[in-house]
């Protein structure tokens, strides 16, 4: 039944003439993976909700540069301790007719909050108080300074809409319970609607021209398509097929930029990758001595290990050779863009080999040691290259890193098992505030604290610094924390942080977006001229 | 006669077991469905109620009975990244497939059998040799080489065709085919072709090897005794007997075209069942994997069975003695 009522909106829209608006324009994009489901609050991940963020607005919006903007939000403001008020925005609809207010407000939260994937930035929100049909209070369990920030990533459903088709609850992603409406249907009040949904395939949607902003590209119409193998992605763009790919692979891009009809837009990413060391474990694993015997002590407990480590490998070879300058070098755990950043404070030990080599000796490593490196080969723009020639740097001060390469899913369940002593990650900031990866990476592991903390480096005053962000109101003593906890981290080498990975959007040249560094394409920043 | 097809059924059933526990303890090795499923900052205790959810915390044998028995009715469970029926969503994809191999076996057959024949009755000549050559290249290439190669040419520098997907569809109750637009066609040329190359020198080479047979028989040089014409000596009485062999090959490598297309597929984005299974491996869902490969299964029994059962009727020198 619903194939035929895509079939038949399919022929609708082929049926249609093209409108005779000069700003009227198609745009078809692609990468490898295809979003999970539409259902707004089922998935935290980045493709995902980077589709359904053209159908569905969130209450706070994001703008160019990640600054907090007004959304179905027009302002909001702490009220004193833990409650934050919203003064939502009036005349808004949803596309299939229905008004926006404060009521879906506060469903969306309330369906967010148990079991959903969002939980993180939800759970601690106890009261949600209408106060009129477009005025909202947020009462926190303790006082939350970054509350907007979260609740930018949390898309506004129509209550009615999801009552009337069963989708009250959140979809549940892997149970043993099956899809909902809302799974491959969606309602939203966003810039585009949403034609037509084939999971694994191809995902339409058609310009809202009642939306409340103002769109500032001229695209009517978007198709997303799924195209799994890198090659037929470039050839599709080379043919002209499709108007972009949101992932080029970096040995195609001297050739993409070579030809007069397509360009490279490129830009950092908020995800830097990094090597955590493991300090836990007295006896790390996969760990052997000269001799071929497993290590009886751990030398990533050492600092002076962890200096002559991060001494030894030349990041700006790796950005140059492996990355072909697709890089940023990195030193703290901050992301240039996110609230916290700080440039000053942003250095990393300089590439000296003789200074290794004598810390090395210093703590007793002279001889060297053996390490299983844990890397994944699909996860990352060239991981495996990345690990294989970190690996080729380390040799030099006799450190042989054996670079485990194994796909993505098989990392994440040996790292969550903390199957590994030395391994290579990317970490982003969900909520983009520095706060988020201070908070994650390094605090001791009692998740969520420490979530991806698994070197489980441990440091009470770094803690204490984070604990303290968590109800820091005041914006300059917040900065002085964030760079006390920045400092500490960096100078005890807690993790080695490599660099930021680069997007790189390859793209008709006559096609003017907007890159933010969160990889979300927006079509409402996209002209094809 | 009937117990002999009893006895290939239980056999058939003793072979579906045995893919049901490979490809069931296959599938553990790819990894944490749970670590796909849920990004990194997720509680450890949402992690464990859904691996609880999942029954993934069970024993193998019970997880594995659990699911043989469910199979057995024909429900394999729900997609876990799209939580519909995976039944559902293989039979979703089920016509792309069913097209591709049918388009590249009939592609693979039209030009074999010709080239076959040629070569066999032009031993010496140039253009056999060359055919011969062209092929062995041909099959050693691996498909999705050929398959980058022929959208290279055909769609970035000719721009002729499309690079990837099935054009547009036409909707046949629950059968999609693309083979009703012109669209759907061009589509299906470069994917077909990709996958026909490998049958089509398997093939080629049969019928070369078995017309060379046949030509040396007697009936053969009666019938140029008989002065018939060359053309009726070679097509009405060499080719035909040449085709038994050549009809069971293909008939058993439908099962191969089968396997093969997850390259073609995923070269080509076609979004038939070997697409389907590489996406499910790429995040870990389990019961799409295990459905995708009893369903292969199934087709190799199935096609060997209908094989053995026509050799039997065919060829009564094959009847086992009771």
């Amino acid at each position: 039944m619903t194939r035929k009522i895509l079939f038949g909106l399919l022929v609708a829209a082929i049926s249609i003439p093209a409108a005779d608006d000069a700003r009227a324009a198609k745009f078809v994009y692609a990468s490898q993976g295809d979003p999970r489901t539409l259902d707004p609050h089922a998935m935290n991940e980045q493709l995902t909700l980077s589709i359904q963020t053209q159908i569905y607005d969130t209450l706070v919006g994001r703008g160019k540069n990640l600054e907090l903007v007004p959304s179905l939000a027009t302002s909001w403001e702490n009220t004193g301790g833990a409650t934050w008020r919203f003064t939502l925005r009036k005349g808004v609809k949803f596309h299939e007719g229905q008004d926006f207010t404060a009521e879906d407000v506060a469903f969306s939260i309330e369906r967010g909050k148990p079991g959903s994937q969002f939980r993180a930035f939800l759970a601690h929100i106890t009261d949600v108080a209408i106060i009129d049909d477009f005025t909202i209070d947020v009462t926190t369990a303790k006082v939350d300074p970054l509350l907007p920030g979260k609740l930018s990533t949390l898309n506004i459903m129509d209550r009615d809409w999801a009552i009337a088709h069963d989708s009250e609850a959140v979809s549940d992603i892997g149970a043993d319970a099956e899809e909902i409406y809302a799974t491959r249907h969606a309602n939203g009040t966003g810039p585009y609607r949403l034609r037509l949904r084939e999971p694994g395939i191809r995902t339409e949607l058609v310009r809202n021209d009642e939306w409340w902003g103002e769109n500032e590209g001229n695209v009517t119409e978007a198709t997303y398509l799924q195209i799994t193998s890198a090659p037929t992605r470039v050839a599709a763009l080379l043919s002209g097929e499709v108007d972009m790919i949101m992932d080029a692979p970096l040995q195609d891009l001297p050739r993409i930029q070579s030809s007069p009809d397509l360009k490279v837009l490129q830009g950092p990413e908020i995800r830097t990758l990094l090597i955590g060391m493991d300090q836990h474990r007295d006896q790390p694993l996969y760990a052997f001595d000269a001799a071929g015997e497993p290590l009886a002590t751990n030398p990533f407990q050492d600092l002076r290990v962890r200096q002559a480590i991060a001494h030894a490998i030349n990041v700006d070879a790796l950005i140059d050779r492996v990355l072909r300058g697709n890089g940023v070098p990195a030193g703290i755990v901050s992301i240039p863009g996110l609230n916290g950043y700080d440039a000053e404070l942003d250095r990393r030990p300089a590439f000296d080999l003789d200074r290794a080599r004598s810390l090395m000796g210093e703590a007793g490593w002279g001889e060297g040691f053996r390490i299983g490196f844990l890397c994944p080969n699909n996860r990352y723009v060239n991981d495996t290259e990345v690990c294989r020639a970190i690996a080729g740097q380390l040799a030099q001060i006799d450190i042989k890193a054996e670079v485990d390469s194994v796909p993505r899913n098989v990392y994440f369940s040996r790292l969550l098992e903390i199957d590994t002593s030395f391994y290579i990650i990317g970490l982003t900031a969900s909520a983009y505030d520095t706060f988020d990866l201070l908070q994650s990476n390094l605090m001791t592991r009692e998740p969520p604290d420490g979530q991806v903390n698994f070197g489980r480096w441990s440091n009470a005053d770094y803690d204490a610094a984070v604990n303290a962000l968590k109800s820091e109101i005041d914006p300059a003593k917040r900065q002085a924390l964030y760079r006390r906890a920045i400092t500490l981290a960096r100078d005890d080498l807690a993790d080695l942080r490599l660099y930021h990975q680069a997007i790189n959007w390859a793209m008709k040249s006559d096609i003017d977006a907007t890159l933010r560094s969160d990889n979300f394409v927006h079509l409402k920043w996209i002209t094809v001229n | 006669m009937l117990a002999h097809i009893a006895r290939r059924l239980v056999q058939g059933l003793i072979v579906m077991l045995a893919v049901g526990l490979v490809s069931f303890s296959l599938v553990s090795f790819v990894g944490d469905p749970v670590a796909s499923l849920l990004g990194l900052d997720t509680p450890q205790e949402a992690r464990e109620q859904l691996k609880e959810e999942l029954g993934l915390n069970d024993p193998f044998p019970v997880r594995y009975g659990r699911f043989l028995l469910r199979a057995a009715q024909g429900d394999f469970g729900l997609s876990y990244t799209s939580s519909r029926p995976v039944g559902e969503v293989i039979v979703e994809r089920l016509p792309a497939t069913v097209e591709l191999t049918f388009v590249s076996a009939v592609i693979a057959i039209a030009l074999a059998i010709p080239m076959g024949v040629y070569t066999a009755l032009h031993r010496r000549s140039w253009g056999a040799r060359a055919l011969l050559i062209v092929s062995l290249v041909g099959v050693s290439l691996p498909t999705f080489v050929i398959g980058i190669m022929l959208i290279l040419v055909f769609s970035v520098t000719l721009g002729w065709l499309p690079s990837f997907g099935r054009g547009e569809l036409v909707q046949i109750g629950w059968w999609t085919t693309g083979l009703a637009s012109a669209s759907g066609w061009k589509s299906i040329l470069m994917p077909a072709a990709s996958l026909a190359v490998v049958q089509m020198t398997f093939t080629m080479r049969l019928v070369r090897a078995e017309m060379l047979e046949v030509l040396r028989a007697d009936y053969i040089r009666f019938a140029r005794a008989r002065g018939l014409t060359n053309r009726a000596v070679h097509f009405r009485h060499a080719l035909r007997n040449t085709l038994v062999p050549v009809v069971t090959v293909i008939g058993l490598q439908v099962g191969t075209l089968l396997a093969f297309a997850i390259v073609t597929e995923t070269v080509f984005q076609w979004p038939g069942m070997g697409l389907l299974f590489i996406q499910s491996v790429s995040t870990v869902d389990v019961p799409v994997m295990t459905a995708f490969l009893m369903v292969v299964g199934l087709v190799f029994v199935v096609v060997n069975l209908a094989v053995d059962l026509l050799y039997l009727s065919i060829d009564p020198r094959l009847r086992v003695v009771e």
